[in-house]
């Protein structure tokens, strides 16, 4: 099964996005900040990332820098930054489906 | 001077409605294809969250509001100690972080308006309860009340800027710091923040003298 780790720092949208992606067929573990999901990648290795880019204690590129995934899906609130740490940029709000989607497309 | 803070916080709104929103319309999209309960019980205890918030934010336009057009202060006896007890009560339902200690030190009595004091101290307490990494203290002192979280704070620089023409969504932070300033000159009293050491975020309100 895939794992995916989810990191937002707005634990009612991480929790959301959480429960659809496992309905989706996805492994998912769910960290609110740059810190929770250093820890999570430092137990186990992740096939892919969605992160937020706002986070409390520092931002997606953070966590991108910090966790080892094949893919990272960066949720942007706004206009999305450039660069090549993210595989996939998606405008919040994007749902579940698209959000799987990108991850099934993106995956080897 | 007083119509740019009130554009500004109306500005800020676009960030602070856009999360419970989202879960909202997650929520009760998914709602039709639940067959397990304990799923239909998960997206409606969410969606009542996201509710609560919504409500918040209403209460918290509505002072942003009266930043504008002018509000009257009641000014009673007021127990801190008590005030920040029930606001911490409150935060403590609508935004559980069990893993979050939370400390209240001090007491103190002021002649204040207590719905306007508990409004802005509200504010301040929101932000440490989601910046917070471990703890947040809240302290009590004769001319000051304080709060304090250990997240991973603001730089210097930028601390100034979240006050006046801050950018809304940066680090997460939206309406809140400046309707708590807002909300504190009403009152009389000046709101300061500073870092802490050695991480973490302090907002002081102050009684003028």
């Amino acid at each position: 099964m895939t794992r995916v780790l989810v990191v937002d720092d707005d634990e009612d949208l991480a929790e959301l996005l959480t429960v659809q992606l496992r309905r989706e067929g996805f492994e998912v573990h769910t960290a609110f900040s740059v810190a929770q999901a250093k820890a999570l990648a430092a137990q186990r290795r992740f096939d892919a990332l969605v992160t937020d880019w706002h986070l409390a204690d520092g931002s997606a590129e953070d966590v991108a820098r910090n966790v080892d995934a094949h893919v990272r899906v960066l949720l942007a609130g706004s206009s999305a930054p450039r660069g090549d740490l993210f595989h996939r940029v998606l405008l919040k709000p994007a749902s579940s489906r698209d959000v799987a989607e990108a991850l099934r497309a993106a995956l080897p | 001077m007083i119509d740019s803070t009130y554009a500004d916080l109306l500005a800020r709104l676009a960030h602070d409605l856009r999360s419970p929103l989202e879960v909202l319309r997650g929520t009760v999209g998914d709602m039709p294809s639940l067959e397990n309960k304990a799923d239909r019980e998960h997206a409606t205890r969410l969606a009542g969250r996201a509710l609560n918030r919504l409500l918040r934010l209403t209460e918290r336009l509505d002072l942003a509001s009266a930043t504008s057009t002018g509000f009257s202060c009641t000014l009673v006896d007021v127990d801190v100690r008590a005030l920040a007890q029930t606001v911490l009560a409150r935060m403590q339902a609508a935004e559980p972080r069990s893993s979050l200690t939370v400390e209240l030190k001090g007491n103190a009595q002021w002649m204040s308006d207590p719905r306007l004091l508990g409004a802005a101290l509200s504010e301040l307490v929101s932000n440490a309860f989601k910046f917070a990494r471990t703890r947040m203290t809240i302290r009590i002192e004769p001319d000051a009340l304080i709060v304090e979280d250990d997240g991973a704070g603001v730089k210097n620089a930028e601390l100034a800027e979240l006050l006046s023409q801050g950018k809304p969504g940066m680090n997460g932070l939206g309406l809140g710091l400046p309707l708590a300033d807002a909300l504190a000159r009403r009152l009389g009293l000046t709101l300061a923040l500073s870092t802490c050491e050695p991480s973490g975020t302090r907002s002081r309100f102050e009684l003028r003298r």
